[in-house]
């Protein structure tokens, strides 16, 4: 789920960058440093949107850096449990596939995809395949580049990666049935 | 020690089935997938404004195509009316969003995804 979130970051300024374009550095360094991260505690920090504020900046007596505490606002991605999200397929294997939901990898194991779906080895690419299931001309399938929706079972949070567990088996999941 | 328990403790009481998302998310503003995708479009703009040859980030370029295969609404338009269409006291944010982001056809479907 995509929010907008104020979060704060603190920048240590070396004194060659004070001058005229100190605002203009700040910025840039801040999109450098933040955009495109993932903390465990507010998710993946896709883009920074707006500055809030950029504080005064404070001497460090010893060092001579200038500390600087800017408070921005920026799209997050956080994954909930439970919560379903429309994905699409990067891997295929024989334990499951792997779909990507924005940033996120989520990963469903093959215990958690219904019986009807099979895992067929042999075509190319890897795909599972429903049996006795025709929509149209060409049977469910699911593959590399398909669209699927998942629940998210579970998460897991390091330092700075997000894990994801989903399932397809439970009602209105699974492959898209109607074309958008 | 007790700082790992009490993160644990609060990352097992998130669960979107009942819109708990945890004390840093719980007021925050969620936005609808179109609504990212615009946003992202605009500091694509600006980043090759600024800086001319710069490439974006990984985890921007993965956003943003996901973003363009998801996206429902193409009309800019149409992404500001949505939030208008839904009544403010009966829904939490994040159910209007999901409601939106994944356009169930029946009532039933929405009950099964979004269940409060």
């Amino acid at each position: 789920m995509f929010f907008l979130k104020q979060l704060s970051h603190t920048i240590n300024l070396h004194p060659q960058y004070f001058g005229p374009q100190i605002r203009a550095y700040l910025t840039r360094r801040l999109y450098e440093e933040v955009e495109g991260t993932c903390s465990g505690q507010y998710g993946y920090i896709i883009s920074v949107v707006d500055i809030v504020e950029v504080g005064k900046g404070v001497l460090q007596t010893n060092t001579g850096f200038a500390q600087f505490q800017i408070q921005y606002k920026a799209i997050v991605f956080k994954p909930f449990r439970n919560q379903v999200v429309d994905g699409i397929v990067a891997t295929v294997n024989k334990i499951g596939f792997w779909a990507d939901v924005g940033p996120l990898q989520v990963f469903v194991s093959s215990h958690l995809i219904p019986s009807y779906l099979k895992f067929d080895p042999n075509s190319n690419p890897p795909a599972y395949i429903g049996d006795g299931q025709e929509i149209g001309e060409a049977s469910v399938r699911i593959e590399k580049g398909e669209k699927v929706r998942l629940r998210i079972v579970g998460t897991r949070v390091d330092a700075t990666e997000i894990y994801a567990i989903g399932t397809i088996k439970e009602d209105y999941l699974g492959p898209a049935q109607v074309a958008q | 020690m007790s700082a790992i328990r009490k993160r644990r403790q609060a990352q097992e009481e998130e669960d979107a089935n009942q819109v708990k998302l945890g004390p840093d998310f719980q007021t925050v503003d969620c936005l609808l997938i179109s609504e990212v995708k615009v946003l992202l479009d605009i500091a694509r703009d600006r980043k090759r404004r600024e800086s001319g040859e710069g490439s974006i980030s990984d985890i921007m370029q993965k956003t943003f195509d996901y973003c363009q295969q998801s996206t429902r609404f193409s009309n800019k338009q149409v992404v500001k009316e949505i939030r208008a269409l839904f009544p403010k006291d009966q829904f939490h944010e994040f159910e209007m969003v999901q409601l939106a982001n994944l356009c169930c056809e029946t009532a039933e479907e929405a009950k099964a995804l979004i269940p409060r």
